[in-house]
């Protein structure tokens, strides 16, 4: 039970740090997927301390969708910012900022 | 050690593994198929946690739908040089960062006890089937609707608009 809380810990923070330090949008996309990824994990290990590990694991298959959702918009805006910017760099979104 | 740490030994190490290839990888491409391993790694930790139907459904979206749909997105957005155009910046802060968030967390799982034991064995499909058409049929509907309406809005987004 406890090395897998290690274990998801330590995914998030790699996700985390993947998000942070990437300036390519896939990049961070990849990290955001890996900090989820973490976080499931963590789901079922909890679930199985649970009086109904079914119950549990419909979370996971929840956050499974949802991940999908969140990759199909999540890619499609980086499909648009390159069509408009030719740039998939997240520091070169600057017009809001001028 | 039995045959289950071992096992979990090697998915774990699999997962870390690809993981950090995939956050610091320069070649784009490298880092979607390391990702793509590191799904595999993180099915393996569901099948040795007994979510069976899980680790197949891991399987089928995130690796079948997600992983290749961000690949695409690299084939698409891929200029030239674009491949090598990930560098990373701040990495000394984010790396204290990304190390203070791991210490916090082991810290706390660590120091977690289980009020109840934990069961080992695999979860029945059926029981889950229960579960997701009975007391969670509010989330399961909702889930399609999400699913709908992202599709829809990922259309939307990337349409191109007539006339240009």
């Amino acid at each position: 039970m406890t090395r897998f809380l290690v274990l998801s810990g330590l995914l998030l923070a790699i996700g985390a740090y993947g998000v942070m330090t990437r300036r390519n949008a896939i990049c961070t996309l990849l990290g955001l997927e890996i900090m989820l990824n973490a976080g499931n994990l963590n789901l079922i290990a909890f679930s199985r301390v649970s009086p109904s590990p079914a119950v549990g694991q419909t979370f996971v298959l929840f956050s499974i969708g949802i991940a999908a959702c969140e990759a199909a918009v999540g890619l499609a805006l980086i499909l648009a910012m390159w069509r408009r910017y030719r740039t998939v760099d997240i520091d070169k979104l600057v017009s809001l900022k001028e | 050690m039995g045959a289950g740490d071992i096992l979990f030994f090697l998915a774990a190490a699999v997962s870390i593994a690809a993981a950090v290839v995939a956050v610091t990888d320069e070649r784009l491409l490298h880092s979607v198929l390391a990702f793509g391993v590191f799904l595999f790694a993180i099915a393996c930790a569901f099948l040795i946690m007994g979510a069976e139907f899980v680790a197949v459904a891991q399987i089928f979206v995130y690796v079948g739908g997600v992983a290749v749909l961000i690949l695409f997105g690299v084939m698409l957005t891929a200029s030239r040089g674009a491949q090598r155009t990930v560098e990373t910046e701040h990495p000394m802060w984010a790396m204290v960062c990304a190390l203070v968030l791991a210490g916090t967390l082991i810290a706390v799982a660590a120091a977690y006890r289980p009020a109840t034991a934990v069961q080992s064995r695999a979860v029945d499909v059926s029981l889950l089937g229960n579960a997701l058409l009975g007391p969670q049929l509010v989330g399961f509907e909702l889930i399609g609707l999400i699913l709908l309406a992202s599709v829809i809005a990922a259309l939307a987004v990337v349409r191109r608009e007539p006339g240009r």
